[in-house]
């Protein structure tokens, strides 16, 4: 790849820096779906947790919905090269090569692992280097990464004294220090408090140029913040489709507190009962 | 950047520190042969070179159990998922950390070679050059060490497995103490390491092999992914076996002469080994009143040589007094003597009752009645009226023999007390027992 082209600014205000911005970033893309599944089928152990899974995903938030065991975390596993496919085509970015598609990749794993020793700012520093940012751009990128999470306070604390919530983000921050093209969270909300969901519904409604995919089993993040829903049950795809047609699905009769709730309890009954 | 937080974060600084404290602790905690000998630790260039690496011996196992501690750190962090999704290889990503590991380990091992040094410099007189292939040496062992250690960590990552290495090292020491497996290892035999030898070339480039393709494979199993980079890992130090086991267990003697050392120097009668020229002001004056306080005996000593006692020593003629420095006459370690008189009795007694090299059959009676009249000749020598020993605290419940010998040779006539010294020397330059007998 050749390098930077151009200067960029970016939109972070006072905190803003020059920021080198490589050809790909800026070129435009040249695939209609940052992610592609068909007829893809993965194994979680012996068991193929998916199987069959039909998927076209562009730019935007896409909720992954599913009951418990539905293969969600699989699903997303496979997405970020940790599974391979038993069956079936996966194509991530247009078809580019395993090291490409890492390079752009984000992902916070369900089991978020740190380095308890290393700083909130040294692991994420540590991940955009791995992620093959040019060295003079990490710490520029790990400072905006942890301002976007709201960890600038805690950036030079050590992971292990951090809580819950606070290593939640910073496992947040490390997966969008590269400014993925294509970013997979598994449960990022988990540990979280009220206002840190909202928070983080903010973020992922800025993230307007990025294929975010959220697994979660919390509809009302879903329906706050995602432009679109997949939901998964027993390893297939029953549901694709806008937020407000999920909502739509429901009717009084089925279980929810909300008309997403309702919804999504429709189609995973309609599911369980074929 | 990576560099420097995983020099911060990792083991790394344990690593270094603890070498350095836990060698000083041992140097200065305990009163070990590394302050005796030819080639004390912090007097002899050799000494400095080949002791740390005799102490390798207590801290080669902490070496690998720090190394299996820090490579287990991906499973204990639970990362390995999430550090396997990004696009660095993992050789790539192994560098930082392997490299802080190895910069804290160096750094470790060259305060223990200033801190030596600086002492050495101000004491040594002769540099062997060949101190540098023993301290190569040492950096290969230490690096290979520390990449298995870390390969080990992540082959087997159980929180079991950084005891276990250390404690497996350990025993293969203890086992290969005396044998040539010993030399598998970083670790000297103590009873070695004098300032006259060297370590054998033959063996220093065996061991750079043996090292080398330890630390290659440690590297691999470090970036190993799948089983089967595992088992190419593997591969170096099956070569470096296959190199360097055929060689290293047809050693004989892991150090050889060094014939640069052993050269003499002297001031007219008084001659000592390049590796003791600072010694020669010592021994001039106290050397000289020896030869003056011998010089009516018949067949008068004329000279004081240092002596490097090899297998198969004698004495030598009597018109040479032998001198021995830091060692006696079996090769053991001994004292330095610093004192004009101790070295002046000393002297003497070597030119009446040179020692002979004992292989232990004689038995401590022996041993006891040549030191009585050693001792006696001495007094007579010197003219001392009572007893003349260095330490008699050191002479315990032989001390009475002592003094019964001395007075019964002093009620003997002036004549015969002279006849029967000479008498003795000349059945110790033959190397005969029982000289006791020959003054009472």
């Amino acid at each position: 790849m050749t390098k930077a082209m151009t200067t960029a600014m970016t939109n972070k205000g006072d905190n803003s820096m020059p920021r080198v911005v490589t050809d790909a970033e800026v070129a435009p893309a040249t695939y209609p779906f940052e992610i592609e599944a068909t007829g893809l089928r993965v194994r979680a152990g012996r068991r193929m947790a998916v199987d069959g899974v039909d998927l076209a995903l562009t730019t935007g938030v896409h909720g992954l919905l599913g009951p418990n065991g539905a293969g969600k975390t699989t699903l997303i596993r496979a997405l970020a090269t940790v599974l391979r496919p038993a069956g079936g085509e996966l194509e991530l970015l247009g078809g580019a090569g395993t090291r490409e598609i890492r390079r752009r990749l984000g992902y916070l794993p369900q089991e978020f692992g740190f380095y308890r020793r290393f700083t909130v700012r040294e692991f994420v520093e540590y991940m955009a280097w791995l992620k093959e940012l040019p060295t003079a751009d990490v710490p520029g990128a790990a400072q905006r990464a942890i301002e976007r999470i709201g960890l600038a306070d805690r950036a030079d604390d050590k992971l292990k004294t951090l809580s819950g919530g606070m290593v939640r983000r910073a496992g947040i921050a490390q997966a969008i220090v590269n400014d993925p093209a294509v970013l997979l969270l598994d449960e990022p909300t988990a540990g979280l408090d009220p206002a840190q969901r909202m928070q983080f519904r903010e973020l992922l409604r800025g993230m307007t140029d990025t294929c975010v995919v959220v697994s979660t089993h919390l509809v009302e993040d879903v329906a706050a913040a995602c432009t679109d829903v997949v939901l998964l049950d027993a390893g297939r795809v029953v549901f694709q489709g806008a937020a407000r047609e999920l909502a739509a699905a429901g009717t009084d009769a089925d279980a929810g507190d909300s008309p997403m709730e309702r919804g999504y309890s429709a189609i995973v009954a309609m599911g369980g009962a074929r | 950047m990576i560099l420097r937080t995983e020099l911060r974060r990792s083991a790394a600084p344990v690593v270094g520190v603890g070498f350095v404290v836990v060698t000083f602790a041992l140097i200065y905690g305990l009163s070990g042969p590394w302050h005796k000998g030819t080639a004390p630790w912090n007097e002899q260039w050799t000494g400095l070179a080949q002791w740390p690496r005799s102490l390798m011996m207590f801290l080669w196992p902490l070496v690998l159990g720090a190394g299996a501690w820090q490579g287990l750190r991906d499973k204990r962090s639970h990362v390995t998922e999430l550090l396997g999704t990004t696009p660095r290889p993992s050789w790539r990503r192994a560098l930082p950390l392997v490299g802080a590991m190895l910069l804290a380990m160096f750094a470790g091992y060259l305060v223990v070679l200033v801190v030596g040094g600086v002492q050495v410099a101000a004491h040594a007189s002769y540099f062997p050059t060949a101190s540098f292939a023993v301290v190569g040496v040492m950096v290969l062992a230490l690096a290979g060490s520390v990449l298995l250690g870390v390969g080990l960590g992540r082959l087997v990552p159980s929180p079991l497995t950084p005891p276990v290495v250390a404690i497996l090292a350990l025993a293969v020491q203890i086992a290969a103490q005396n044998g040539w497996p010993l030399l598998l290892t970083p670790a000297f035999n103590g009873l070695d390491i004098t300032v006259f030898t060297t370590v054998a070339p033959a063996v220093s480039l065996s061991q750079t092999v043996w090292f080398l393709g330890i630390g290659a494979t440690g590297f691999g199993l470090v970036v190993a992914v799948r089983a089967r980079h595992r088992l190419v890992a593997l591969l170096p130090v099956a070569v470096a076996a296959g190199v360097t086991l055929p060689a290293l267990s047809g050693v004989d003697s892991v150090v050889v002469a060094d014939p640069g050392s052993r050269e003499l120097l002297c001031d007219k009668d008084v001659c000592v080994t390049r590796a003791h020229e600072s010694y020669l002001t010592t021994v001039r004056a106290p050397a000289r009143s020896a030869l003056t306080l011998l010089r009516n005996l018949p067949d008068a000593p004329t000279s004081v040589v240092e002596i490097v006692p090899d297998e198969g020593y004698r004495p030598p003629p009597a018109n040479v007094v032998p001198m021995f420095v830091g060692l006696d006459a079996s090769g053991y370690p001994d004292s330095f003597l610093t004192q004009p008189a101790d070295i002046e009795r000393e002297l003497v007694g070597n030119a009446v009752v040179p020692e002979c090299r004992r292989d232990g059959s004689d038995g401590w009676e022996a041993y006891v009645g040549n030191a009585v009249a050693r001792a006696v000749a001495v007094g007579w020598a010197t003219g001392a009226a009572g007893p003349v020993v260095d330490d008699p605290s050191s002479w315990g419940d032989e001390y009475d023999r002592f003094e019964r010998a001395w007075a019964a040779f002093t009620t003997l006539p002036a004549n015969e007390q002279r006849d029967r010294v000479i008498a003795l020397r000349a059945a110790a330059h033959d190397c005969q027992h029982n000289l006791l007998s020959i003054l009472a």
